[in-house]
């Protein structure tokens, strides 16, 4: 367990480092896809025990300190995402498109929901929320559902350093 | 062994909830600002990352570019050439009426430009969430850079406000732009001095609010009008340019008037930006643009 959080703790921060820096090139409308939260809930998905719940707890703290976030938003959400994707571990199989489609767009609305709900402590100009009703959510959803398929892909590449062998994956 | 799957369960949820329970702490925390330097860790970690993903980055699209550049300079070349000489013939006019500049200027009593310490500074990584703005630039504390400093930039001979410093490391440090949904600046008008609040709606696609102007300042507003730094119980200086005013909304159930203003800054286009990190007041509400 702890040799797969390290390397996915490290691929998370790989991955937020290309988001602030190259994704920027193909960003539509100003909003870049989450590839965070795709690793993040691949990761939680296939692991039983609760290396998502740790590496997103991890990682968060370092996209907030890049980011205007306060620190801990991050944590707290991608912890939230990670334990509600956990909870499906094991309960079903995943194919190559549809399910992983399906996964990026739930955790994105998952992911607006949670910050929602850590805006109802805090004052608007403190944390800022997404409102369903702007495009910059539904591109983002549109934009994670249509990479996750592909980043599954990728992923199940390097299972083998990723995911603690179990008898439920 | 099904007393191990439950253990398993069990161990879930006593895991995330401590995580989620700490993670919320630590916002509540941050957001009080009673901390600051586990951000400052980070930031000068992940900056130091985001340089050499940045120069990568920067080294390609520079050679692919270089390419097609080539070809241009040739054909610029040339043209070039035949300029030069008309140049020798301005250049000759440019001294003269230089000279009468100065005179000019001294005779309307304007004090020669104020110069403020500034350090140029690079972009060198964005915020990834889609929420904030945010940048981050390569210089920091070591550099003179304090939390709060003001970032100007330069473009097509305009100086214009980029936004504040909100988070310094060492080597690095996250700027807030004004089109940010968090940004609010206070704001005169240049030409009829009414005054009001801009806020940034999150994107440089779309332009920035300007709310609270005084109703009877409309006869007075004009498109294009410029928007500057009122100063006013803000960390900004006055004078600073920040954009022109590109619509105005006049609703009868609204006591005050909302303008939409266009950055004087093109931010798609940004690349390398000023911190001003002495305590130099901007001497002029024109510099650079008349």
């Amino acid at each position: 367990m702890i040799k797969s959080s390290i390397f996915g703790f490290a691929l998370m921060i790989v991955v937020i480092i290309v988001q602030s820096t190259w994704l920027q090139a193909i960003s539509v409308y100003s909003v870049v896809p989450d590839l965070t939260l795709i690793v993040l809930i691949y990761i939680s998905f296939k692991n039983i025990q609760p290396q998502g719940q740790i590496i997103g707890f991890l990682s968060g703290f370092f996209h907030d300190s890049i980011s205007a976030f306060p620190l801990g938003t991050t944590s707290f959400v991608k912890t939230a995402i990670a334990f509600t994707f956990n909870l499906f571990s094991g309960k079903f199989y995943i194919d190559r498109i549809v399910i992983p489609f399906l996964f990026g767009l739930v955790a994105t609305v998952f992911k607006a929901i949670y910050i929602e709900f850590l805006q109802l402590f805090f004052a608007e100009h403190i944390l800022l929320s997404y409102s369903f009703f702007s495009k910059t959510l539904w591109i983002e959803v549109l934009y994670n559902a249509v990479l996750s398929p592909p980043i599954f892909f990728l992923l199940g590449l390097f299972q083998k350093i990723l995911i603690k062998s179990d008898k439920y994956q | 062994m099904r007393n191990n799957e439950k253990l398993t369960v069990r161990i879930r949820f006593v895991l995330s909830a401590s995580l989620l329970v700490i993670s919320f702490l630590v916002l509540l925390f941050s957001t009080r600002s009673l901390t600051g330097v586990p951000e400052r860790i980070g930031i000068s970690i992940i900056s130091f990352f985001q340089t050499g993903f940045s120069r990568v980055s920067l080294f390609i699209s520079r050679s692919i570019a270089s390419i097609s550049e080539l070809r241009i300079l040739e054909q610029k070349y040339e043209e070039l050439l035949a300029r030069t000489d008309q140049l020798r013939l301005i250049e000759r006019d440019f001294s003269i009426i230089k000279n009468e500049n100065i005179a000019l200027k001294e005779q309307l009593g304007f004090s020669a430009d104020l110069s403020y310490e500034h350090v140029a500074a690079q972009i060198i990584g964005k915020d990834p969430s889609n929420l904030y703005s945010s940048f981050v630039l390569n210089k920091g504390i070591q550099d003179g850079i304090t939390k709060n400093s003001i970032v100007i930039a330069y473009q097509d001979g305009i100086e214009g406000l980029v936004g504040r410093v909100i988070e310094v490391s060492p080597h690095a440090c996250l700027v807030l732009p004004i089109y940010d949904a968090s940004a609010f600046i206070a704001i005169r008008l240049q030409q009829s001095r009414y005054e009001g609040l801009i806020v940034g709606q999150g994107t440089n696609n779309q332009n920035l609010l300007a709310r609270y102007i005084k109703k009877r300042a409309l006869p007075t507003l004009g498109f294009g009008d410029l928007i500057v730094t009122s100063g006013l119980q803000s960390i900004y200086p006055s004078g600073l340019m920040v954009g022109r005013v590109m619509n105005i909304i006049d609703l009868p159930y609204m006591t005050s008037l909302e303008l939409e203003v266009e950055p004087v800054i093109d931010f798609d286009r940004l690349e390398y930006v000023f911190i001003i990190t002495g305590s130099a007041a901007i001497s002029t509400e024109f510099r650079g643009y008349q």
